[in-house]
């Protein structure tokens, strides 16, 4: 085994991964999701389908103009990682999506945007908990490191706002994240929602580490 | 940095801090959207402008070369929200980054002598800015509260 140094130079960012790299992360991401809705569709008694996953890596600050723009309503879910590799995790649900999720999982029409009841926040906590537990299990087993996360914070907010709280969080303004876009289906309704990885640098060059297999 | 009648705005804006400097004799305005408290305090290296002590030096420079007189100059501020309880409940609420931001600001502010005339900061929502040099208006828009004018 040699360092993450000697196997991939100086990488600090995952903007540094290449294809190859890339790919072995956009398939632990599908695998991910795979477990989620397996999840879901337990919880819900019924089948979900899930459209493949998209993964890519973007810069955090572009994330609000591929949602819709700065003032788009969102809820935005976010866990802090703790473990073998430390970061944060956001999930971002446009508001329609919200009014799906609801809608799936409680079977009710929900009312206005401001007036989320508890339970309905409730719910949204408990989808973006599956999703997350369900990535960071599959994560975990593949690269055999430890990654827990936290209990949900929730802000329903503009898009714009959520993201620049968690730049600030990070103390990080340039900082290039992974987005895995993601689609849950039942006859009636679809949910489109983003999971956004983040990484800490200090763990990253040991997350990166077992990323690839050796080259030897 | 904008003149009557143009407007200065800024969408979305969360924890981050927006700072308006106005001077009512020229019409003149400046609006810096800061990340992050001091240089010396986060060891990264950034743009200026997202520091709020380098931002509100350069935007005091801009505007007295383009004419306004440093005594009239008054300020607004608006944002330093903390979207998100700490899911680990560790954090005190004073110590949110939001909040230094705000912190910084204003200490900023009265080190340069600057009356900080109005400001709608904290709570836990995000916002919406616009700076009118018209009238030295800051218009506030956010999900919960609809639109407030300070």
């Amino acid at each position: 085994m040699g360092t993450s140094d000697q196997r991939f130079g100086k990488i600090k960012a995952l903007s540094d991964l290449n294809e190859a790299q890339l790919d072995a992360l956009r398939e632990m991401s599908h695998a991910g999701m795979v477990h989620a809705t397996a999840a879901l569709s337990q919880l819900l008694g019924h089948p979900l389908s899930l459209t493949v996953p998209r993964v890519s890596v973007v810069p955090l600050v572009e994330i609000p103009g591929q949602i819709g723009g700065d003032e788009e309503w969102v809820a935005g879910l976010y866990f802090k990682i703790r473990g073998d590799v430390k970061g944060d995790i956001l999930v971002l649900i446009p508001w329609n999506g919200v009014l799906s999720v609801i809608q799936i999982l409680t079977g009710k029409r929900t009312a206005q945007p401001m007036a989320l009841t508890e339970d309905e926040r409730s719910v949204l906590k408990e989808l973006a908990n599956i999703l997350t537990s369900a990535y960071l299990t599959v994560l975990s087993n593949l690269l055999g490191v430890l990654m827990i996360p936290s209990i949900p914070g929730l802000a329903f907010d503009m898009v714009g706002a959520v993201v620049d709280s968690l730049m600030i969080e990070r103390g990080q303004m340039g900082e290039v994240a992974m987005v895995i876009e993601t689609r849950f289906e039942n006859p009636a309704n679809g949910v489109a929602g983003r999971l956004i990885f983040l990484p800490d640098p200090e763990s990253l060059p040991g997350f990166l580490d077992r990323l690839s297999p050796n080259p030897q | 940095m904008a003149k009557s009648p143009d407007v200065l705005a800024s969408y979305g804006v969360g924890s981050c801090v927006v700072v308006a400097l106005f001077d009512p004799g020229t019409r003149l305005a400046a609006m810096a959207h800061v990340m992050l408290p001091g240089r010396d305090e986060e060891k990264r290296d950034l743009p200026p402008a997202m520091y709020s002590d380098q931002a509100i030096e350069a935007m005091l420079e801009d505007l007295i070369r383009c004419g306004s007189v440093r005594e009239r100059l008054v300020a607004k501020i608006a944002g330093g929200a903390q979207m998100f309880i700490s899911p680990f409940g560790s954090k005190d609420h004073s110590q949110s980054p939001g909040r230094r931001n705000v912190e910084t600001v204003i200490k900023k502010l009265s080190r340069e002598a600057i009356p900080l005339v109005a400001k709608d900061v904290g709570k836990n929502h995000g916002r919406s800015i616009e700076f009118y040099p018209e009238s030295g208006q800051m218009l506030i828009r956010t999900l919960s509260e609809g639109i407030k004018e300070i």
